[in-house]
């Protein structure tokens, strides 16, 4: 009898254990819905200034998950649409991952998007974005090092003469606690806020 | 000719249509709404779905509106550049919501950018745009809630 209860209690165990590695594996092969890049890129440390004109390098959100994207204040189309994504993207999170995590927005429009403008525009999405502006030389920088591509145009029709928009790529960049740029998400992926809450949740689970 | 947005009215008003009323726009204006910007930011945008009841196409040529100088048509467009996606905005000098079909104005997607504001609306708020369509000059004006994101 005590040899039976030895021989299922050590097959359970055995078992157990199996199901706890087998397990293990399928975490680690569990797919993001990010994009993520084979083996991760460096991220550059982006020297800018944050919205209530301090200098800022990305560098100093080291530890924390970073959501970057690029746009201008004078959108009131495509960008407003995926800070409000993130914003309930973040409001998703567990209370503890929030704090682990930032929402980065960089503009490309060097000429109207002062650190105060940049003040003002972030306020509404729940205080919890930073908003980065630079010079021209500063923001060409920054968006060479993540593959951003923007364009000043000229804006065709009445009111003042020097109306212009600026046509720029649309993605977010995840760079994970350990300063490396390992994913991104394109413009029409932005939307799901609930899918990238858990790809937050992941990211920051694995080291 | 103005007609109103509360579907009453317009139900009314085509009870009593008569020849004189023929060319009238039979469009309804589904959930609208106008995007509240900080006060350093000059333009705005609105957004819709346009319901076009009547058996000829209808152009959305630009508005009206008291808050701004100007309202105009406009298309978000996507390209393919140096790898990667770009989007933008272009004016168009109209959009068109089909004969007994619907255009939807969106973010990403078409919409009226509200330029020039003259004040700025805050959330909560309420802005009337008096909506431009041809053939015709027919006029449809809507009171639209102004809001951060889509209510």
């Amino acid at each position: 009898m005590k040899k039976f209860v030895w021989l299922i209690s050590g097959s359970l165990l055995l078992a157990g254990a199996a199901m706890l590695w087998l397990g293990r594996n399928e975490e680690k092969k569990q797919s993001y819905y990010a994009h993520k890049f084979p083996s991760a890129k460096e991220a550059y440390n982006l020297k800018l200034t944050d919205q209530d004109g301090k200098p800022f390098q990305l560098e100093q959100l080291r530890g924390k998950l970073v959501l970057l994207t690029f746009g201008f204040t004078h959108c009131p189309n495509i960008c407003p649409t995926i800070l409000g994504n993130l914003a309930a993207m973040y409001r998703e999170l567990p209370p503890a991952a929030q704090a682990r995590t930032q929402v980065v927005f960089i503009s490309v429009d060097p000429e109207r998007d002062t650190p105060k403008v940049m003040k003002d525009y972030v306020l509404p999405f729940d205080g919890h974005v930073i908003g980065l502006s630079g010079s021209a030389a500063q923001i060409k920088e920054a968006a060479k090092a993540y593959g951003v591509v923007y364009e000043r145009v000229k804006q065709a029709g009445g009111g003042a003469g020097d109306q212009y928009t600026i046509n720029h790529s649309a993605y977010l960049y995840v760079i994970d606690q350990h300063g490396r740029w390992v994913a991104l998400y394109d413009y029409d992926q932005i939307a799901n806020s609930e899918r990238i809450a858990k790809d937050v949740q992941h990211f920051l689970a694995s080291d | 000719m103005k007609t109103y947005q509360s579907g009453s009215v317009i139900a009314l008003l085509l009870f009593c249509s008569n020849a004189l009323f023929a060319q009238e726009a039979r469009v309804q204006v589904e959930n609208g709404w106008i995007r509240a910007v900080p006060a350093s930011l000059t333009d705005s945008a609105a957004f819709m779905t346009l319901v076009n009841n009547g058996d000829h196409d209808l152009r959305l040529t630009g508005a009206e509106t008291k808050v701004a100088a100007m309202v105009m048509p406009m298309t978000t467009t996507r390209e393919m550049k140096d790898g990667v996606q770009v989007m933008g905005m272009k004016r168009v000098n109209r959009l068109v919501v089909p004969a007994h079909g619907r255009l939807v104005l969106a973010p990403g997607g078409d919409h009226l950018m509200i330029m020039s504001l003259k004040t700025h609306p805050k959330p909560g708020d309420k802005v009337t745009l008096t909506l431009r369509f041809d053939p015709g000059k027919e006029e449809v004006a809507v009171e639209l809630p102004v809001s951060l994101t889509k209510p």
